[in-house]
C-alpha cells in the first residue's frame, strides 16, 4: 500500500546478515508493520477530527526543550523522528524519516538514509542538514537552548552530512541505546532554516508530520489538520486532530462520557468504571502499566539521609503492596528502577532480596528499627517532607508519613504547590520529598541518564556512585542483550540497596476510547510519538 | 464640584501605585522561579543553575527590583504593561481574548441573578411570614451554602448522566454561534447566578419591608389603590437603590473571574488565566491584571463618590 522504500532493523537479523556475509557495514530492509497495513485488518475509512485532552497548556512549541505531556500530546502529529518505535511493538525500532541506516561493526557510526520525498509543511524539502540543526541542538545546545534529554545522548560526538541525504551520527564509544533512545517522541525533526531565522521553535509549528498546525487558543484547544502532501501515501487517514485543555479530571471525564471526547486517559479504576458502566459498547477500555512511578527522595546532601542505612531503613518502612492499594486502586505493580512488566527489570524473586520489597513487612520493620539504631538514630528522628501540591501526592505523603512512623521516623508534611516544589528540588533544598517520575522508553540509558547518574537532572538525591557510573558505561556498550541484561541488573541492585529513590510502585493507566476509534494502541508511555497516523474513525 | 471631582481623582492615583508596588513585592517575594519552570516545565528536570540565570538574564530577571518596577511603571503608562514570560504575547492581547468570556459569564450571572431575586424578594415580603417567605428564605439559604463548585459539577453530572449531553467544551463566541454559545453559558452562569441571587434577594425582602411601612405606602393603600399596583409603581422603585448598588459590586466581583466555574466548564476566561499565570510565576501577566482590577474598582468608587457628591453637596466638604 504504501513506502516501498520502508526499511527496518533488528538485532538478530543485523547478526543474521554478519553471520552470513561477514559484512562490514550492517543494514536491513523490510516493509515495516506499522506503516504498511492497519491494525484489526478492517479498511481504514478518511474523514473526521479526533478529539483528546490533556491538563494544561503547552509552556511553548518547541519539542526539544520540552518536558511535558502538554506539549508532546497536541503537537507529536505534526512531526516525524528519525526513527520511532513500531506502534504495534514498542520495543521494535522502525524508519520514520530515514528510510534505512548502517551501523560500523564497532557500533560508534550510524549512517541514516533519509527519504527524499519528504517535505515541511512550509514547502522546503528534508535534507541532511535539517536533521544535523535538530540534532546539534539536541545533543550540543547551544546558548540560550535548554536540551532536556542531553545526557542520555552524551555518547555522540558529533553529526556529519556527506550527502543531502545521508546523516552520519560519530560516537565517542558504542552506545545500544540510542536506536531507541532516538524514538523518543521529543526528537523530532525542525527545519533549520527556521531554527536559524527564529532561534527556537517556541512559537513556531513546521514539522514533516502527518498533520499541519491549524490552530491554537489559549486555555480552550490546539488543532491540527491533514497534511494532504504527507510523505507516507495514503496517510493519514483522520481529517485533524484536536486536543482539549481541562484542568479538571471529573471534566474530562464526562467529557468523553458525553462523546465530546474520543480518547481520554485515567490513572483511578473508578473513574475507568464510570465511562465503562456509561457507554458499555460504545467505549473501549485498556488498562496499561505505564513508564512512570511514585518516589521518596531523600537529600544525601543533608543528615542523616547522608547515611545509607538510614534511607534503607526508610525504604524497609514503606509497604508498597499498600502503597499500590492506595494509590491506585490495587491496580499498580511494585518495581525498583525499569519497568516490572518490561524486559529489563529485575525478577520478583531478587527484587525481594532488596531492602524495602521483601514480603515480610513486619520483620523488614523490625530490621529498619536496627539500621536507625546502629546509624546512631535509636530513638528515630524528626524531619520534614517536601510535598508537591496534587492529590496523588499529597495521598502519598499521608501514607509515606504513616509508614516512616513505624520505624520511628517522625515526617512533617509540608506541601507546596509546583513552582516552589520546582525551586526547591532544583536547588535540592529540601530532606526528604514526595514525589514522581517518568521516562519516555524502558531503557536502561534513558532511565539512569535521565534519574540516576551524577549529572542526572532529576536525581534529586544528589547521590553520585562511581560503581553506578562504571556499570552503567559497561552496560550502555554491550550489544547483545542477553550480555546486558545481567550487568542491567546489577546496576539496579547498585541502586536499590543504596535507595537513590525508593520507589513506591509504578502506575496504571486506564486509557478509555471511543469504539469508532480504530487503529489506535495504548503504549507503556505516553512520551512515544503519538502521531495518530494510522488512526481511522468508523462510523459511529 | 470639579475642583472636587479633580482632588478625588488626585487622591485615587497613590491607591494604584501602592497597588502595584504590593503585587511586585508579592510576586518577588514568593517562593519559585519562572526561568526554572520555562526550562524545565511542569515535571522538573535537569536545567542546570547556569541555564537558569542565563535565561533570567535573558528575561531581565537580573535587573535590581528596582529597575524592573520603573520598567513594569512605565510600561503600564504607555499601556504597553509587557509580554507574557510563557507565550512571549503582549499581556494586553492575551487578556483582550479572555475578557469577553468573562464579560459574558458576568453579565448572563447578573442577569440570572436578577431574574431570579427580584420576584422571589418581593414576594418574600409582601407574604412575610407565610409559607411562601419561608420557601424563598430556605431556597436563598441553599444558595448561599452551596459551593459553585459542588453544584457546578452536580449541574454536569446530572446533564451527562441522565441526558448524556454536557456543555460543548471550548468557546465559540456569540458572533459566530450563538446558540453553541449560550449552550456553553448559560449552566455556569445559572450557578453563579443563583448564588449571586441568593444575596441578592435577602436584601430585596429587607428593603422591599422596609419601604411597605413607609406611609406613603399606607396612604396608597387608604386610597385604594390595588396591592400589585402599590409594589410596582411605589415599592419596589424606592426599594432599588440597595440591590442596584449590591448588584454593581458583584458585577466587579465576578469581572475578577470565576475561576471554579470558568475550570468545571471549561471557559477560558480572566479567572483561569490569573490564576496560570500566579501558578507559573508570569510577573507582567499578573501584575497588570491586578493593577487593571484595582483601576477598575478605584473608578468605580470614584464614580460613586461623585454621583454622591452630585446628589449630595454636603459631602463636598469632606
Amino acid at each position: 500500500m504504501v513506502g516501498q522504500n520502508n526499511c527496518s532493523i533488528s538485532r538478530r537479523r543485523i547478526v543474521g546478515l554478519l553471520a552470513c556475509g561477514g559484512v562490514a557495514a550492517w543494514a536491513s530492509h523490510g516493509l515495516t508493520e506499522a506503516q504498511t497495513a492497519p491494525p484489526g485488518g478492517e479498511t481504514p475509512r478518511y474523514g473526521g477530527v479526533l478529539t483528546q485532552d490533556t491538563f494544561a497548556d503547552p509552556p511553548h512549541f518547541d519539542l526539544h526543550q520540552s518536558e511535558t505531556i502538554n506539549a508532546l500530546l497536541p503537537l507529536s502529529p505534526c512531526y516525524n523522528r528519525l526513527v520511532q518505535c513500531d506502534p504495534l511493538d514498542v520495543n521494535k525500532i522502525i524508519p520514520d524519516l530515514a528510510e534505512r541506516w548502517e551501523i560500523s561493526k564497532d557500533g560508534r557510526l550510524y549512517t541514516f538514509h533519509l527519504r527524499r520525498d519528504v517535505k515541511f509543511h512550509h514547502g522546503k524539502p528534508l535534507l541532511a542538514e535539517d536533521v544535523k540543526a535538530s540534532w546539534d541542538r539536541i545533543f550540543d545546545p547551544p546558548k540560550g537552548v535548554f536540551s532536556v534529554r542531553r545526557p542520555i545522548f552524551e555518547a555522540i560526538s558529533g553529526i556529519e552530512t556527506p550527502g543531502p541525504y545521508t546523516v552520519r551520527f560519530v560516537l565517542k564509544r558504542p552506545s545500544w541505546s540510542l536506536l531507541t533512545n532516538m524514538a523518543h517522541g521529543w526528537n523530532v525533526i525542525f527545519p533549520k532554516d527556521v531554527l536559524a531565522t527564529k532561534g527556537d521553535m517556541k512559537r513556531d509549528v513546521v514539522g514533516t508530520g502527518p498533520f499541519k498546525f491549524k490552530q491554537y487558543v489559549r486555555g480552550v484547544s490546539l488543532e491540527v489538520e491533514k497534511n494532504s502532501e504527507y510523505h507516507v501515501k495514503g496517510r493519514p487517514y483522520l481529517d485533524g486532530v484536536k486536543t482539549f485543555f481541562i484542568p479538571d479530571t471529573n471534566t474530562a471525564v464526562n467529557a468523553y462520557i458525553a462523546g465530546q471526547l474520543m480518547l481520554h486517559e485515567v490513572t483511578v479504576e473508578s473513574q475507568a468504571d464510570q465511562a465503562r458502566q456509561a457507554l458499555g459498547a460504545r467505549g473501549v477500555v485498556v488498562k496499561t502499566p505505564q513508564m512512570s512511578c511514585l518516589t521518596l527522595e531523600m537529600n544525601a546532601g543533608r543528615k542523616p539521609w547522608s547515611d545509607p542505612r538510614v534511607r534503607q531503613a526508610a525504604s524497609m518502612a514503606i509497604d508498597r503492596k499498600e502503597a499500590m492499594q492506595v494509590m491506585t486502586d490495587g491496580a499498580g505493580e511494585m518495581g525498583g528502577v525499569m519497568l516490572p512488566t518490561g524486559r529489563w527489570a529485575l525478577p520478583l524473586a531478587e527484587l525481594q532480596k532488596l531492602p524495602g520489597y521483601s514480603s515480610d513487612k513486619a520483620a523488614e520493620r523490625t530490621l529498619a528499627k536496627k539500621l536507625l539504631a546502629e546509624a546512631g538514630l535509636a530513638n528515630g528522628f524528626k524531619t520534614t517532607m517536601t510535598v508537591r501540591r496534587g492529590q496523588q501526592y499529597e495521598t502519598a505523603a499521608v501514607l509515606l508519613r504513616d509508614h516512616l512512623g513505624q520505624v520511628g521516623i517522625e515526617a512533617k508534611i509540608d506541601v507546596v504547590e509546583t513552582a516552589t516544589y520546582l525551586d526547591r528540588m532544583a536547588r535540592r533544598e529540601f530532606e526528604i520529598c514526595g514525589t514522581s517520575f517518568s521516562t519516555a522508553v524502558d531503557d536502561p540509558d534513558a532511565i539512569l541518564g535521565q534519574n540516576y547518574l551524577c549529572n542526572a537532572g532529576r536525581n534529586y538525591g544528589n547521590m553520585c556512585l562511581p560503581e553506578l557510573e562504571k556499570l552503567h558505561l559497561q552496560q550502555s556498550q554491550i550489544e547483545d542483550f542477553n550480555a546486558r541484561l545481567p550487568v542491567v541488573h546489577q546496576v539496579q541492585h547498585v541502586i536499590l540497596k543504596n535507595v537513590m529513590k525508593a520507589v513506591l510502585g509504578f502506575r496504571v493507566t486506564w486509557f478509555l476510547y471511543a469504539s469508532s476509534v480504530k487503529g489506535y494502541r495504548p503504549q507503556y508511555s505516553r512520551y512515544l510519538a503519538e502521531t495518530r497516523e494510522q488512526v481511522w474513525l468508523a462510523r459511529a | 464640584m470639579s475642583r472636587y471631582v479633580l482632588r478625588r481623582f488626585t487622591a485615587t492615583l497613590p491607591v494604584l501605585v501602592v497597588v502595584s508596588m504590593i503585587v511586585f513585592v508579592i510576586m518577588r517575594v514568593a517562593p519559585g522561579n519562572v526561568a526554572q519552570m520555562l526550562l524545565s516545565g511542569d515535571s522538573g528536570g535537569g536545567a542546570s543553575p547556569e541555564e537558569v540565570g542565563e535565561l533570567s538574564r535573558q528575561l531581565g530577571l537580573d535587573r535590581p527590583y528596582y529597575v524592573q518596577y520603573a520598567a513594569f511603571l512605565v510600561g503600564l503608562l504607555r499601556l504597553e504593561p509587557g509580554t507574557s514570560l510563557w507565550t512571549k504575547e503582549p499581556v494586553l492581547h492575551e487578556l483582550a481574548q479572555r475578557l469577553p468570556v468573562t464579560l459574558e459569564l458576568a453579565f448572563l450571572a447578573v442577569l440570572i441573578s436578577w431574574a431570579i431575586a427580584l420576584p422571589s424578594g418581593v414576594l418574600s415580603a409582601v407574604y412575610q411570614d407565610t409559607w411562601v417567605d419561608y420557601t424563598f428564605r430556605v431556597l436563598t439559604v441553599a444558595g448561599l451554602s452551596v459551593p459553585a463548585f459542588w453544584g457546578g459539577t452536580l449541574l454536569v453530572l446530572l446533564l451527562v448522566r441522565q441526558f448524556g449531553w454536557m456543555p460543548p467544551l471550548g468557546y465559540v463566541s456569540p458572533a459566530t454561534d450563538l446558540r453553541l454559545n449560550l449552550q456553553q453559558f448559560i449552566w455556569p452562569a445559572l450557578i453563579i447566578g443563583y448564588a449571586t441571587a441568593a444575596i441578592l434577594s435577602r436584601i430585596t425582602r429587607s428593603a422591599v419591608l422596609e419601604v411597605l411601612r413607609e406611609d406613603y405606602v399606607r396612604t396608597a393603600r387608604a386610597k385604594g389603590l390595588a396591592g400589585f399596583t402599590i409594589v410596582g409603581r411605589h415599592v419596589l422603585k424606592n426599594a432599588l437603590a440597595p440591590v442596584v448598588t449590591l448588584s454593581a459590586v458583584q458585577m466587579g466581583n465576578l469581572l475578577g473571574g470565576s475561576v471554579i466555574s470558568e475550570t468545571i466548564f471549561t471557559l477560558p476566561g480572566v479567572g483561569r488565566f490569573l490564576v496560570d499565570a500566579i501558578l507559573h510565576r508570569d510577573y507582567p501577566v499578573v501584575q497588570t491584571i491586578v493593577v487593571l482590577f484595582a483601576t477598575v474598582v478605584v473608578m468605580l468608587n470614584l464614580l460613586t463618590d461623585m454621583l454622591y457628591a452630585w446628589f449630595d453637596p454636603r459631602t463636598r466638604q469632606t
